[in-house]
């Protein structure tokens, strides 16, 4: 699997992030794209992580809540960036780049990992999508704080209603399958990352 | 009621789906889920980050502190709630408009339960509201916190005190982005964390901060990934 990784330096200095974008916008994306393995153990490399959230309606505090295989629960999809591909892989998400020298996005189609596949919402039902296509108007590389053994993976939070969504079945129209981030705070067995997630996102005032 | 119970940090319990602040007297009997309120203050600087060493606090917990926690006890609670009716009636805010802006949820208003401390503290109860706690309460409360703070390490390391900057915050501390709050479960902490960006130089001139290594240290932005509090990943993510 191929990942977008991209030189540490430039998520923890504003000035290096200004001149890498200077010199990124110059060419195209295709060289951030790196074996998964190698960027793991390269240290001066961070990958690009996407952290899915999906709200309720409008209600940007309530968020679809996934019960893994395994029991763990989750209050997103955490995702590898990635860049289209004829062929997809699962536990990415493709970013779609406003032109081929933009740092702009304005599509991100995602592919759960099979735990996610299989993952069932708190009513029982099974999740019912296999794709889930957002469009943010974002720029990337981004991140909201870094994540792993290493802090070698750049996660950003995105928050993208799939309710509106034609395609969207009927388990993500059940209010009952949503739960603001300060009760999933306090569900047992939270997955580790969406803990870290709801920590940064929760407010509880 | 037991005045020892004023000097514990503020608790606020888990249930019905909130966090409510539990009451002194109901301490122990409270069976939810339980957080210490902690004030975090936090002074950003361009692309950084302003430190201080113990010399500047003398809290006497760590060498350098880049984000100064403290807890929040009901006798700063009871303080706060007193000043921050004046800070708001000051403001014009009449008794009506406070009450459009009290919350619905059973808070508690320290000056009923100790209304000897009020009485010695000449404190007109009967001039504020009865559903007086509102959605400003914890931005006066943290604002009170940060103001006593900014006062003793002025005093420490003799930094100007700068009452004009504390004022602009103090009025500006309803609408600013002065203020956010997280839920540290590893801490078992409810934080509401305080946070300076433009006015940092301000209240800490640059060439006092120069001057005086011994107190002050900018800590980079590239240092704060390694930290695992909300407030510092927040902030962070904001640089």
């Amino acid at each position: 699997m191929k990942v977008l990784a991209y030189p540490r330096q430039i998520f923890i200095s504003s000035k290096v992030y200004l001149q890498y974008r200077d010199v990124y916008l110059r060419y195209t994306h295709v060289r951030e794209l790196i074996e998964h393995d190698r960027a793991e153990y390269c240290s001066a490399l961070v990958q690009q992580m996407i952290f899915l959230m999906i709200p309720y309606e409008n209600l940007v505090d309530k968020f679809y809540i996934f019960i893994l295989p395994d029991g763990t629960k989750s209050c997103g999809i955490p995702l590898h960036a990635t860049l289209p591909s004829k062929v997809h892989t699962k536990g990415t998400a493709e970013i779609h780049y406003d032109g081929a020298v933009s740092m702009w996005v304005n599509k991100i189609v995602a592919y759960p990992s099979d735990e996610y596949i299989n993952a069932r919402s708190l009513s029982g039902d099974r999740v019912p999508r296999r794709v889930f296509t957002v469009t943010p108007i974002q720029h990337f590389p981004r991140c909201d704080f870094f994540w792993g053994k290493d802090l070698n993976h750049a996660v950003f939070v995105v928050v993208k209603n799939i309710r509106n969504n034609a395609r969207a079945a009927p388990d993500y129209q059940n209010p009952k399958n949503y739960l603001s981030l300060l009760e999933f705070l306090h569900l047992s067995d939270r997955d580790e990352l969406s803990t870290a997630v709801a920590e940064l996102k929760c407010r509880w005032r | 009621m037991p005045m020892a119970l004023i000097f514990e940090p503020v608790k606020l319990a888990y249930y019905k789906s909130k966090l409510h602040i539990v009451a002194p007297v109901e301490l122990s009997t409270i069976r939810a889920p339980v957080y210490d309120l902690k004030i975090d203050i936090l002074f950003g600087i361009c692309d950084s980050i302003l430190g201080f060493t113990d010399a500047a606090l003398g809290l006497n917990k760590q060498p350098v502190y880049p984000i100064v926690s403290l807890p929040f006890y009901y006798i700063d609670f009871f303080v706060a709630d007193i000043l921050s009716a004046y800070w708001l009636s000051g403001r014009g805010a009449s008794k009506k408009n406070i009450s459009e802006h009290a919350n619905t949820v059973d808070e508690i208003a320290l000056y009923k339960l100790y209304p000897d401390i009020a009485e010695r503290c000449n404190v007109d109860t009967a001039s504020i509201p009865p559903s007086y706690f509102h959605h400003y309460f914890f931005d006066c409360a943290a604002f009170y916190v940060f103001s006593n703070l900014y006062f003793r390490i002025c005093s420490r390391t003799g930094c100007p005190y700068s009452h004009d900057a504390v004022e602009r915050i103090r009025i500006g501390v309803q609408a600013s982005g002065f203020t956010c709050n997280f839920l540290s479960l590893s801490t078992k902490e409810a934080i509401y964390a305080v946070c300076t960006t433009s006015s940092t130089n301000k209240l800490f001139p640059q060439s006092y901060l120069e001057e005086h290594p011994e107190y002050f240290l900018e800590i980079s932005r590239s240092e704060l990934p390694f930290f695992t509090r909300p407030t510092l990943r927040w902030f962070w993510s904001k640089l």
